[in-house]
């Protein structure tokens, strides 16, 4: 399982409805608000997944920004393969 | 990973978010903003780094275990991006581990398999480096005009000074040139010719304080996305702050801007020059400013097109440097013609817009920051477009404070510290010094040892990129080296470069030499592929738009044999050099001996000892009292030189002090002990907030208009220069009725070689689109999803129309980015240049396009 965490930044007046249409998405959870940006923790299989879900936030009406600032792979299975070469 | 591992790791994740967001639950395990190194996990390794990727330079901490990377935190310490990375930073490891890493030295025997994916055959490194010693030698020997090295903005900074000074000084060329000269070369020539002094006197703080951003021909919202979110939070947090976009086509940056302005192509120089026109003519320029700080100037203008193989040696191409000192009255006259009402005609920008941008330089109380990148610097006259964008800065006294300047981003992370910093350009020495200026020389000389005299022989300056492309075609190239580049995609006018058709075949007659990490374009056409370390494979140090110099310490070992591109120079310039002396000294230890033993093959220390070694010796550079013959040219102690060199103007700090305050931005400073960064460069203030008070006791005048001292300026004061409007190199006909832009998307970085290995972002973006307007499909009888030939002078391709596509041009202009290598839309692309810089202009190839039935 891949974890990460990022910081959403929204329109002002969109947070609240940002952060629960993160919090209903599969993977997500959304730990914080402070002011327009939400703190949001991904788990997902891979990266691959984990970039995806995060890249699609973008589509969520008052997304303004999608900052990564955590990832942790240690348990990617395709990195696991890939690195042992 | 186990239950307590997993609750672990995602507290850690949840409290460094929350760090970065300046949030409550920063504490959680102890962890808080400002110790990412050791909350980041727990369980592994960490190293500071920076991200690979684009020019924004974000740092990130790496965490390893078992010599994998496991995990990558956005770096709170670092200054540039404290803590946020964009998406592409999950893929960070993931370029590190691509099923197709090359691992094994290739050979191919056979050089008319060129341009095919066959004929490399698996070698070992030292019949490798004996291939590539003997034929580098041999054309040494026999003709030094017939070989080039073509590096890179990727290029970590030691590993370029070490390339520029074995071939500048080890071998005595010039030719020797970045792929920064695709990208930036506009933008330092226009640093060059006004500040007489490189990189911009702001810093990325000035996002968090400007009133009003203009972007200039920049999609920052796909090409810097860290720069650009901190331009959208500081839209959010700040009252009435507002981003005026102007461009030719409308991106995603317009999406988000409170005004986008298309204009026709080349005209951004007659806007610019309006903006001029309306401060000069209403007395609303900042006189004081004008008095203390600015001399004015006029150039060689109607200075054609750098079109043909015989431009720079034509009368015209021989003056394009040329100017002449002019009166403010003058330089008013010039302006006048820039009316609102002709400048709209000429743009198809409303005149009432025109006004509402002119009117924001008018506003003494407005913090007004000017952004650009390509489009601004890859145009026929890309020199003078930035030259346009400072007068108006210049005039209105909007730059060198916080929030308020004219800023040039990059596109690539290290085209600032290395191409630019450590000048591995044809014309350059280190430091913003050049090969053509006798004092730059003598200095040159006393910092790496060499007898008075002894760089002469390169005082011509060498091959720009686009003339190597264009002699090694034409058969004039023996040897071409290139690393941490992909030229064979990137170039433009791929269909001359690449010996498409009868004429220039010379590709396939030059022996050339590619450092890789994966299989390219380029690796298609090289006779050598020396397999290299990626990112934190090694130690190294990039440095960004902002001035700041950042080091990536090394984390985890090369894969299989592939190795230090460092090692690499060092094995051919020590088999090259072989017999050769400098001052009675074998040549190789002259020049090399502080760092590698010939004799063992290797490095003397270990990746951190090499890189402080060579980092303490570049320092010299900017810190000439570290060298008392230096020192002595630096002060012009004997009065042979015009005047003092003020090195000390882009001061930097010992090695240990980057690791220390995970990165700085130069000129840093020494006050009581302490290495201090210096944001605003030439503003007057406090050495501790950031302010240049050291430079400007130094060489400055304190106390001048808004307290800033452009003290590395002739004469103190920067230059305006009036340049007018001049069309494209090409303009729309029958023929050929399009204009044709290129550049670049979210997903994919440059051409794609790293980008493109990672599934998901291939998928994300998995084909290159010809972006049109509605209009154009109908008119041509194309929809979305059908296949067209474009053609232009230099060359055609096929590739899929698309009408909803990233990029929203206007009717008569159409769109493609260059990373798919399937679809190679550079070889219908222009290889005109800006006369000046030399930079191609990419964005206004003339096309026709016709609908591929079936």
């Amino acid at each position: 399982m891949v974890i990460s965490s990022l910081v959403v930044e929204t329109k002002p007046e969109c947070t609240d409805k940002v952060s629960a249409e993160l919090a209903e998405r599969a993977g997500v959870e959304v730990h914080e608000t402070n002011g327009y940006k939400i703190v949001v923790t991904i788990e997902a299989e891979t990266v691959d997944d984990s970039h995806a879900i995060a890249s699609g936030f973008i589509d969520i009406p008052g997304v303004t920004g999608i900052n990564l600032v955590y990832a942790n792979f240690e348990d990617d299975p395709t990195l696991a393969e890939a690195g042992s070469r | 990973m186990d239950i307590s591992r997993r609750g672990f790791v995602k507290a850690t994740a949840v409290a460094l978010a929350s760090a970065a967001a300046a949030g409550t639950m920063s504490s959680l395990m102890g962890c808080s903003s400002g110790n990412a190194t050791a909350g980041a996990a727990g369980e592994g390794q960490k190293y500071t780094a920076v991200c690979r990727f684009c020019g924004c330079g974000c740092g990130v901490i790496c965490e390893v275990k078992d010599n994998k990377l496991i995990s990558v935190t956005g770096d709170p310490d670092n200054q540039s991006n404290r803590g946020l990375n964009c998406v592409k930073g999950y893929y960070l490891a993931k370029i590190l581990y691509g099923e197709d890493r090359l691992t094994v030295p290739l050979i191919r025997d056979d050089s008319s398999t060129k341009g095919t994916d066959e004929g490399l055959r698996e070698a070992t490194w030292d019949e490798a480096l004996e291939l590539v010693s003997s034929k580098l030698k041999e054309t040494w020997k026999n003709d030094k005009n017939r070989l080039a090295f073509w590096g890179s903005g990727q290029q970590p900074i030691t590993e370029g000074y070490c390339t520029a000074k074995f071939w500048k000084a080890g071998l005595l060329s010039n030719n020797i040139d970045p792929n920064a000269r695709l990208c930036m070369a506009s933008a330092v020539v226009g640093f060059m010719n006004v500040f007489q002094t490189d990189e911009p006197a702001g810093c990325y703080e000035d996002f968090d304080n400007a009133d009003v951003f203009v972007t200039w021909g920049a999609n920052m919202a796909e090409a810097h996305p860290m720069l650009y979110s901190r331009l959208t939070a500081r839209k959010l947090s700040g009252e009435g702050v507002r981003h005026y976009d102007l461009g030719t086509i409308k991106t995603r940056t317009s999406e988000s801007a409170d005004k986008t302005m298309l204009f026709k192509p080349n005209t951004d120089l007659a806007i610019a020059n309006c903006i001029a026109n309306y401060l000069v003519q209403n007395k609303l320029y900042d006189e004081a400013f004008v008095n203390d700080h600015l001399q004015f100037k006029q150039g060689t203008e109607n200075i054609g097109n750098a079109t043909d193989d015989g431009y720079d040696a034509s009368d015209v191409g021989k003056t394009v440097d040329d100017v002449a000192p002019i009166t403010f009255d003058e330089f008013a006259a010039r302006l006048a013609p820039y009316t609102f009402e002709y400048t709209s005609e000429l743009s198809g920008v409303p005149v009432e817009d025109l006004e509402e941008l002119a009117k924001v330089f008018a506003d003494k109380d407005a913090k007004v920051m000017s952004l650009w990148t390509m489009g601004v610097n890859q145009h026929n006259r890309g020199t003078w477009m930035n030259h346009n964008l400072y007068n108006i800065h210049l005039l209105s006294g909007k730059i060198a404070k916080p929030g308020c300047g004219p800023f040039s981003l990059t596109g690539q992370p290290s085209a600032c510290g290395t191409a630019r910093e450590v000048g591995t350009f044809s014309h350059r020495l280190p430091a913003d010094l050049v090969v053509k200026n006798p004092q730059h020389r003598r200095y040159t000389e006393a910092i790496w040892d060499l007898p008075e005299g002894y760089l002469d022989e390169i005082q011509k300056p060498g091959m720009h990129t686009v003339k190597i492309f264009r002699e090694m075609s034409k058969g004039n190239l023996g040897f071409l080296w290139t690393a941490h580049n992909n030229w064979a995609q990137s170039m433009p006018n791929l269909t001359r470069f690449l010996g498409k058709g009868e004429d220039n075949q010379g590709i396939f007659d030059t022996f050339i030499v590619v450092n890789e990490v994966y299989p390219t374009m380029s690796t298609k056409y090289a006779d050598v592929v020396f397999p290299v370390a990626l990112w934190v494979e090694r130690e190294g140090q990039f440095g960004n738009a902002e001035r700041r110099s950042s080091v990536f310490e090394k984390a985890v070992d090369p894969p299989g044999e592939a190795k230090w591109d460092l090692w690499a120079i060092m094995e051919v310039a020590r088999r090259v050099l072989d017999g050769e002396q400098i001052d009675g000294e074998d040549a190789f230890d002259h020049l090399f001996g502080f760092i590698y033993d010939k004799d063992a093959a290797d490095f003397k220390g270990d990746d951190r000892e090499t890189n402080r070694a060579i980092w303490e010796e570049y320092r010299i550079f900017s810190n000439p009292s570290m060298n008392e013959k230096a020192k002595a040219i630096n002060d012009n102690a004997d009065g042979t030189f015009e005047g003092k060199l003020k090195m000390e103007a882009k001061q930097l700090a010992p090695y240990d002090e980057y690791l220390a305050h995970h990165g700085l931005t130069w000129p840093v400073r020494e006050v009581d002990g302490t290495w201090l960064p210096t944001k605003w460069r030439f503003s007057n203030g406090a050495q501790e907030d950031g302010f240049d008070e050291v430079g400007v006791a130094q060489y400055g005048t304190p106390g001048l208009a808004n307290d800033v001292s452009f003290y590395k300026s002739a004469k103190s004061k920067p230059s305006v220069v009036f340049r007018p409007y001049e069309p494209p190199a090409e303009t729309p006909d029958s023929e050929f009725p399009f204009y044709f832009v290129t550049g670049r998307l979210l997903e994919h970085w440059h051409t794609g070689t790293m980008t493109r290995r990672i599934p998901e972002l291939d998928r994300a973006l998995p084909e290159a689109l010809l972006n049109m307007s509605q209009e154009d499909c109908t008119a041509l009888g194309v929809k979305d999803g059908d296949m067209v030939k474009v053609t232009s002078r230099f060359g055609e391709f096929d590739i899929k129309v698309s009408t909803a596509g990233r990029t929203q041009p206007p009717a008569g202009t159409v769109f493609a980015p260059f990373f798919a290598e399937e679809t190679l839309i550079n070889l219908a692309v222009q290889d005109t240049y800006c006369p000046l810089s030399k930079e191609p202009d990419y964005k206004k190839t003339c096309v026709s396009i016709a609908k591929i039935e079936g």
